[in-house]
């Protein structure tokens, strides 16, 4: 047996110790252990370790002053992630070719949601910022992983919060389409007389949009406070940085349709349109990635007793006008 | 010294008090009681609402009862909240008993000498009194006296259809949408239900109730 090489990263914080750990674990050929020791018990870090498939995770020691990781690295496995990585910076890098996508299609056939959280915060620590990640890495996911991930997704039924959040999801879509069509209709338009109808229904959209707010509050102080006390830290941080985005332009949409003849019809027909087709695309994406990453993650990471908690502090929270009736019991 | 609030909230009767502590420091010129006015409730919390006026309508009733003529002395009074602090609104309450009568959670003065120890006067309690009403107990510490008080805040009296323009009104105004005109109607809707409360005090007894307690070390 190969000596195995260790890490002590015991009295350093947080980001010097992951500033160890994931190089150290990274440079880990075929058959190599890595000892790493810790003076708390890691939970996050064999989370995150286990859900690369490709290492072999067992305590040497347990407490209760020091727990030392033994990490192998199995030969069998394909490096999957470093396939996936090069995929995913292929396709940051610009058009990803109908070849490229197809090979990461099939890849990730192979990888579950948790995965892919891990993936990205991987990225993140190499440098690639929050916002290119927003913009590319998010993208790319819909593009490519959207069956894949869908069919991967593990469903819960009532009361479960996880089944709430995506119960008000798929209203915030449908409202989110009759914005959509809206946003079509009044491209048309030449005055406020001739929006008619949609007047008022832009109005009712916003309303519904404002609505909204009481899900994304209950997903940031609950959901993702409980991501992050379980050191997933990233994925829960871009949905925060979106959420901040869509309040933002649905304040302004809201203030437009609640006093829409304050403004010159032109500019307002600008801003409306602006505002729609941002929010009908980002929002859905956003949604998207919520069901099929984020919440798959909390899934996966949360015991029932936590979703116990996670229930009472929603409850006490409070619910959007449009959350169905049954959900709040 | 510039006086903007609203004419209404300056009619609510204040809380006389005694403060020791200040007198023993001398930051006061004279001999005499203080009073603690409803807007100095208001300054301290940012706003009126119904819940800051219940705690200051459970807080004076609770030291009428516990005091009768005679002055309330601050620092001298125990209050227990059988809620969590980050419970609902008890810690808004809470923030408001603690303001007035001087009762402080672990973050208050710890005293000078074997006096004016404000410190964990104010405590929080996990069980619950009543399932419908949020509960608080006043307890004299000079003779163990002490009240219950029952606030009942679905029973404070206010019309259906004015409670439902008040929430149809809120989202405009909080993203602020809202025309001039609605901001007038709110705020008029807001403050007749605070002014109601303060000021009418009419059928109080429906949703504020006291009862006497009997104290483990009351001295009579
Ligand atoms: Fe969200
Ligand atoms: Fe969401």
């Amino acid at each position: 047996m190969n000596a195995a090489k260790t890490i002590d990263v015991k009295g350093l914080d947080h980001a010097e110790r992951e500033g160890l750990i994931f190089p150290g674990v990274e440079a880990l050929k075929d058959g190599e252990t890595l000892r790493i020791v810790v003076e708390f018990n890691p939970v996050p870090l064999v989370y995150l370790l286990k859900a690369q498939d490709n290492f072999d995770i067992s305590y040497e020691k347990e407490g209760p002053d020091e727990w030392i990781l033994r990490v192998a690295k199995g030969s069998a496995q394909e490096d999957q992630k470093g396939q996936f990585k090069e995929l995913l910076t292929q396709l940051r890098e610009g058009e990803a070719s109908p070849e490229t996508k197809e090979k990461a299609r099939t890849l990730l056939q192979q990888v579950d949601a948790k995965t892919l959280g891990v993936l990205e915060q991987e990225l993140i620590r190499e440098g690639v910022s929050h916002e290119e990640i927003r913009r590319s890495l998010c993208d790319i996911h819909l593009e490519v992983l959207r069956d894949s991930l869908v069919a991967k997704r593990t469903e819960v039924s009532a009361p479960h919060p996880v089944h709430t959040f995506m119960q008000e999801h798929e209203i915030i879509l449908d409202n989110l389409r009759e914005l959509g069509s809206l946003v079509d209709r009044l491209k048309g338009l030449n005055s406020f007389d001739g929006m008619g109808e949609d007047l008022e229904k832009l109005e009712d959209i916003a309303h519904h949009l404002v609505e909204a707010e009481s899900h994304h509050q209950r997903e940031e102080e609950v959901l993702f406070s409980e991501l992050e006390k379980r050191d997933i830290v990233e994925p829960p941080e871009i949905m925060k940085m979106d959420h901040v985005e869509f309040r933002k332009r649905k304040q302004e949409l809201y203030q437009l349709s609640h006093r829409p003849r304050e403004h010159d019809f032109n500019k307002f027909k600008a801003r409306v349109i602006e505002l729609g087709e941002y929010l009908a695309r980002e929002l859905e994406s956003h949604i998207f990635k919520e069901d099929n990453i984020i919440y798959q993650i909390a899934l996966q990471v949360l015991i029932p007793e936590d979703w116990e908690r996670i229930k009472r502090l929603c409850d006490e929270l409070g619910y959007c006008c449009f959350t169905p009736e049954d959900q709040k019991e | 010294m510039n006086d903007i609030f609203r004419n209404t909230l300056k009619r609510v009767k204040p809380i006389r008090f005694r403060e020791p502590l200040a007198e023993t420091l001398g930051a006061l010129k004279e001999e005499g009681a203080l009073d603690y006015n409803f807007i100095d409730v208001v300054k301290m919390s940012g706003h009126a609402c119904p819940t800051v006026s219940a705690a200051y309508l459970c807080c004076q009733t609770a030291l009428e009862k516990l005091y009768g003529d005679t002055i309330p002395v601050r620092g001298e009074i125990a209050v227990t909240v059988y809620g969590e602090p980050d419970e609902g609104v008890y810690g808004v309450m809470a923030q408001v008993f603690s303001f007035l009568t001087g009762a402080a959670a672990a973050t208050g003065f710890k005293g000078l000498g074997h006096r004016f120890k404000r410190k964990d006067l104010l405590r929080f309690h996990l069980e619950k009194v009543d399932p419908e009403a949020m509960c608080f107990e006043f307890r004299r510490l000079d003779n163990g006296k002490a009240v219950l008080v029952r606030f009942y805040p679905q029973r404070i009296p206010f019309p259906e259809e004015k409670a439902k323009q008040l929430s149809h009104l809120l989202q405009p105004v909080l993203w602020e949408a809202a025309t001039e005109e609605e901001t007038k109607q709110f705020q008029g809707l807001w403050m007749e239900k605070v002014e109601h409360m303060l000021l009418k005090r009419e059928g109080t007894e429906r949703w504020l109730q006291l009862e006497e307690r009997r104290g483990q070390n009351e001295r009579s």
